[in-house]
């Protein structure tokens, strides 16, 4: 998983990273709210961050502006993101999680807990992806469904359908229209011999 | 050492990194505080606890904590005392941080 690191202490930034690259993640850094969000934007529909851990202090944009842009920008909406702050009454921490934040983590932070939260963030990215992957086959398996709905007049004799341009046309040339159905013809047995006596008396 | 995970070489990086910011962070307080400007006190503390946090330079980052809360709070009666405070401070990490990131 790639993670995102923005945060304008270098220090901080540094302890991060490589906090994170000993767990085995794929880091990448910004040095401000700015730098984050170019990267956001640079990376979109290739390989995204998944998971964001924004400072929520920083020059320009601040983290929890960014969270806010993710989560009206279409693509961005299920990244997850865990705001760095050393806030900690809980109107501000409420304040962040209202813009769409995920999760916090107290600066300074501790290196333990940040591997717990990321680990979280990891299980809620990968149950998004399979969720998105699920939804994608449904809809792909959906598209090649047609559903056929409502009344439809049929004459009780020969029992050509109407259709919605009020003409009456055979059934099964009805069905091919409205739905994915094909139709092999043959004969059934009751046809059949009422066919055979046809053609006998016709002979005799 | 174990905010490092027992990484000495992050260690060291780690405090060059520091020094390398904490002459400007200082020198951006103390103006701060001569300007009176309260804003400017709050970020420029706020940046340096943070930073200090990060390494576990607890006297550093309190002290600097104390200038962020009245920078924040808009009232700087006893502001020079603080800032006399962190400047010590600082002073006695600083001998420490450049032999760490002096270590080769």
């Amino acid at each position: 998983m790639r993670i995102l690191i923005a945060d304008d202490d270098a220090v901080t930034r540094k302890l991060l990273d490589a906090t994170l690259r000993r767990h085995g993640w794929d880091v990448i850094t910004a040095n401000d709210g700015n730098a984050a969000w170019r990267a956001f934007e640079e990376l979109k529909d290739k390989d995204s961050p998944a998971l964001a851990i924004l400072d929520w202090m920083m020059p320009g944009v601040e983290g929890i502006e960014i969270c806010r842009r993710l989560r009206a920008t279409p693509g961005f909406e299920s990244v997850y993101v865990i705001l760095l702050t050393s806030r900690s009454n809980k109107a501000d921490l409420a304040e962040g999680l209202s813009a769409g934040a995920n999760d916090y983590i107290g600066k300074p932070f501790d290196p333990v807990e940040l591997e717990a939260r990321v680990r979280v963030g990891e299980r809620m990215v990968m149950l998004q992806q399979r969720l998105n992957a699920r939804v994608t086959e449904l809809e792909q398996a959906l598209a090649h469904v047609k559903r056929l709905q409502g009344l439809l007049p049929i004459c009780s004799y020969c029992k050509k359908v109407r259709n919605e341009a009020n003409y009456w046309e055979q059934v099964d040339s009805y069905l091919m229209t409205h739905s994915d159905l094909d139709f092999t013809h043959g004969i059934c047995p009751t046809c059949s011999d009422k066919m055979m006596k046809q053609l006998d008396e016709s002979t005799v | 050492m174990t905010v490092v995970g027992g990484d000495r070489e992050l260690a060291r990086q780690l405090a060059e990194l520091f020094l390398e910011d904490l002459g400007p962070r200082v020198t951006e307080i103390t103006a701060a505080v001569s300007a009176l400007d309260a804003k400017r006190l709050h970020a420029g503390a706020h940046a340096l606890r943070g930073s200090a946090g990060s390494i576990k330079a607890d006297i550093v980052a309190a002290a600097a904590g104390v200038l962020e809360a009245m920078g924040r709070a808009s009232k700087l009666d006893g502001v020079l005392r603080a800032l006399d405070e962190l400047t010590v401070a600082v002073a006695n990490l600083r001998p420490r941080l450049v032999a760490l990131a002096a270590r080769a």
